[in-house]
């Protein structure tokens, strides 16, 4: 048998026109986003809420779950968007398509998550002004503390549809 | 049916074909963007930099509204 009849992975050919290709690394990283933060976001009320319902305010144990949240929704997009990758790379390598051209982003890429912050700036002035109000109210640390990470959260899971739906509707930079 | 997020159309596409030879990633390569921008710019879902216009029309050696007009469409 020779070798080369069956090779695997193909070697890249060129695209021929409209083939169809995979998402870029942009559009992954975006959709990676929104899972990341809504799943640890959730997590996070899941656990501090019984809590609520059950302890006296100031005895509310949340400073732990909100630092495994943090640092779990960062690890979990930074992780993701890895393997994410990896599974393109893969899905076009096999393909016959060339990984590195069909996963590149260029600067639609940027102008996409230009206009995803721009769209999306509210959620700072909100977290900022939210925060100083429940401050001079001197309610309890778990609410500002959930306040600014929930609102945080949201903002990402917002910056992550805008920027997908500029992908998938398409966009006027 | 989505609407065209904006009035600007172009003949990329008949270009192209008019060329023969030029694949929507030779495009991409020579305006240094991914096939899927040169695909999403033929479809007229996203409307480039003035400057990627001017490559695009340079690429074609024509005048810039040989390729883009601005016209009536379903744009916001």
């Amino acid at each position: 048998m020779n070798g080369s009849e069956h090779k695997l992975p193909r070697e890249p050919h060129r695209p021929a026109d409209d083939e169809p290709t995979v998402m870029g690394m942009d559009e992954r990283a975006a959709w990676v986003q929104i899972f990341a933060f809504a799943i640890t976001t959730g997590a996070y009320l899941a656990v501090v809420i019984p809590r609520v319902l059950n302890d006296p305010i100031d005895e509310v144990e949340w400073v732990v779950p909100l630092l495994w949240a943090m640092g779990l929704s960062i690890v979990a997009t930074i992780l993701g968007s890895i393997f994410a990758g990896i599974g393109g790379a893969i899905h076009l390598t096999i393909r016959g398509l060339d990984p590195d051209s069909e996963l590149a982003s260029d600067s639609r890429d940027k102008a996409i998550a230009r206009h995803a912050r721009l769209r999306t700036y509210w959620a700072t002035p909100v977290v900022a002004l939210g925060a100083l109000i429940l401050a001079m109210l001197d309610v309890d640390t778990f609410w500002i503390g959930s306040f600014i990470y929930v609102v945080t959260s949201i903002g990402a899971i917002a910056d992550a549809v805008v920027r997908i739906r500029a992908y998938r509707r398409g966009f006027v930079g | 049916m989505t609407p065209k997020p904006t009035r600007v159309t172009n003949r990329i596409r008949a270009l192209r074909t008019e060329r023969g030879d030029l694949t929507q990633a030779d495009l991409a390569e020579q305006l240094g963007v991914t096939r899927q921008t040169v695909i999403a710019i033929e479809q007229g879902k996203y409307s480039p930099s003035l400057e990627m216009a001017f490559q695009i029309a340079r690429v074609f050696d024509v005048p810039l509204d040989d390729v883009f007009h601005y016209g009536e469409g379903d744009a916001n």
